[in-house]
């Protein structure tokens, strides 16, 4: 009796994860199809029907999408924008959300209401206007155009404000007393105790800012400021029928992420479910 | 006076105030100028004849509203942002759920944790990579999904080609790229319920249907309503899928125009700005009152 049922739980078990290992195969079938395509030859992709296994692998894709393409240009505006914004949205986060939960003055509360209520405007309802004032301030097409409208952060600004107030009082106040400067509390008290939330909306922001299409589909017309994804969507419109070159452009727009998702997994896992953001 | 001034820069008071102004107002003029200028702005435009290249910009008052509603484009697209949504909405929860529950009933911890970043790691990149793979994927003559139907004998389809198959093929490819948030929120759901329940049940001899029905479900319910609401919100918004995957963006034949795409054409390719931003008014409202009425209904139903 005792063997039957611990019999039909291994078999359960190994039910679940023969499932889950099938799964997992689907999941991951599209990004193998990406890469083998990848290094398929022009010959040999237009096939029909087509080989899963590419016959004469090669790299030469790779090479064209950095010549005749500046995907490496686009690799550098991509770093570029991201990191600046990154850096500065994690800044301003971190400052707002600390003014807002320990400094409660009447018009303080209307400020942090007001950005609360942003954040239930979706993009696609700003980003007419948003267009025309980038426009008005004359820096169409340009860095500016891509960091600017991204300096600061309603969630990220709550976030932060949610942490924050989970550190006490007393730590401010000890600070004061030792003769600490306001700006050098924030500096050296409360950013230090906040930093797996910081390194949470980082890794977010810096996601979300390296993915994003829409805005700079709508700002940027100069090829020499293309980001990735406007890089990889313009070149599967030039070559839209040399399927090798836009699955090779692919490969070096999402390798890379794969690659630190996997390094850093354990951190991106508790940081959704830390936070619950979404890129 | 001056003391008086100089005193009160001094004191707490006065340099706590000094440090609220300081920081907050460059804080501030960044969100008045990329932010609330720009909703206040959008529903200005609404209410205007506003074509960018045209001088005057007349106050038209709900013209561009009566408009929409007569447009059968416009209206089209909406109905297609609502069946997209209907389509994706349900697919996400009925994968990402039973297999969280897998994934959390799975006993060694090194084997969850790779399961977790398998069906995971495509909610990292980009949508224009998803776009581009699966339109490959897609693809009538050479894509995978075609092969392998003429390799088991079916009848290969035209997808993304196709007015029926437009929309739940994108649905598919959007559900493959979204679905690793769902999945982990609702891991750690899973991970955070008090385990007395089920302990109790199975002294009671419940089985796992009823354990989950009774148990789990009911317990999950304030996380499904989350889930559901902010995925229901992101359907919505889809943009880079619906301009990538058809060629041309909306196709074939208006099937895959969702409210998105309607807005962006019409502000960007025909510069009807006023227009657009009454249709993204009307985007707004359909949010507002489906994340109302799904937290009114979803609370309901759960409560216990």
């Amino acid at each position: 009796m005792k063997e039957i049922v611990k019999y039909k739980r291994w078999l359960k078990n190994f039910l679940i994860v023969a499932f889950l290992s099938l799964g997992a195969i689907c999941t991951v079938m599209p990004f193998i199809w990406m890469m083998l395509g990848s290094m398929k030859s022009l010959g040999e992709i237009i096939k029909i029907p087509p080989t899963f296994f590419p016959k004469n692998p090669t790299l030469n894709n790779f090479r064209v999408v950095f010549d005749t393409i500046a995907f490496g240009r686009y690799y550098l505006n991509s770093i570029f924008v991201s990191v600046v914004t990154t850096v500065i949205i994690v800044f301003t986060s971190a400052l707002a959300g600390y003014v807002f939960s320990k400094f409660k003055f009447f018009a303080v509360n209307i400020m942090f209401i007001l950005i609360l209520s942003t954040l239930m405007i979706p993009f696609q309802m700003i980003m007419v206007p948003l267009y025309l004032v980038i426009r008005d301030l004359r820096v169409l097409d340009s860095y500016w155009a891509l960091i600017l409208p991204g300096l600061v952060s309603a969630f990220g600004i709550f976030l932060m404000k949610q942490f924050i107030e989970t550190i006490p009082r007393d730590l401010i106040d000890a600070g004061r007393i030792d003769g600490c400067s306001e700006f050098g509390i924030f500096l050296k008290i409360i950013l230090p105790l906040v930093v797996p939330a910081l390194g949470a909306l980082g890794i977010f922001t810096f996601m979300a800012e390296w993915n994003s299409y829409l805005w700079p589909l709508i700002v940027i017309d100069a090829d020499s400021l293309r980001t990735i994804p406007l890089g990889l969507a313009a070149l599967s419109t030039q070559h839209a029928t040399r399927h090798n070159l836009v699955m090779a452009g692919a490969s070096l727009a999402v390798i890379p992420v794969i690659v630190v998702v996997i390094i850093f997994q354990r951190h991106f896992v508790k940081g959704i479910t830390l936070t619950g953001l979404k890129t | 006076m001056r003391l008086k001034l100089f005193s009160y820069k001094k004191s707490l008071k006065g340099k706590q105030h000094l440090f609220v102004a300081e920081s907050l107002t460059p804080i501030m003029i960044l969100f008045i100028v990329f932010s609330f200028f720009p909703i206040i702005f959008a529903i200005f435009l609404s209410f205007h004849k506003y074509h960018l290249l045209s001088p005057d910009k007349p106050f038209v008052g709900l013209q561009q509203y009566i408009k929409i509603w007569y447009n059968a484009v416009t209206r089209l697209s909406i109905k297609n942002s609502f069946i997209f949504a209907s389509i994706v909405v349900p697919t996400n929860i009925l994968i990402t759920l039973p297999l969280a529950l897998f994934i959390n009933s799975v006993a060694i911890p090194r084997l969850r944790a790779f399961f977790r970043v398998s069906y995971f790691l495509p909610t990292v990149i980009s949508l224009v990579a998803t776009a581009l793979v699966w339109s490959f994927l897609y693809q009538p003559n050479l894509g995978l999904f075609n092969t392998i139907l003429k390799k088991i004998g079916l009848p290969g389809q035209k997808w993304l080609r196709s007015t029926q198959l437009v929309l739940p093929s994108i649905g598919i490819a959007y559900v493959w790229r979204d679905m690793g948030y769902n999945l982990l929120i609702f891991i750690a759901a899973l991970e955070g319920l008090p385990k007395i329940y089920y302990e109790a049940a199975r002294i009671d001899g419940a089985g796992w249907w009823n354990i989950f029905w009774r148990i789990t479900l009911p317990l999950l319910s304030p996380v499904m309503s989350l889930v559901v609401v902010l995925t229901t919100i992101d359907a919505f918004q889809v943009f880079d899928l619906m301009y990538l995957m058809p060629r041309p963006a909306g196709g074939p034949i208006n099937a895959s125009r969702v409210l998105v795409l309607d807005i962006y054409k019409n502000a960007f390719d025909y510069l009807k700005m006023g227009y657009a931003a009454a249709g993204s008014v009307i985007l707004f409202s359909i949010l507002l009152i489906l994340t109302l009425i799904q937290l009114k209904v979803l609370k309901r139903t759960w409560e216990y």
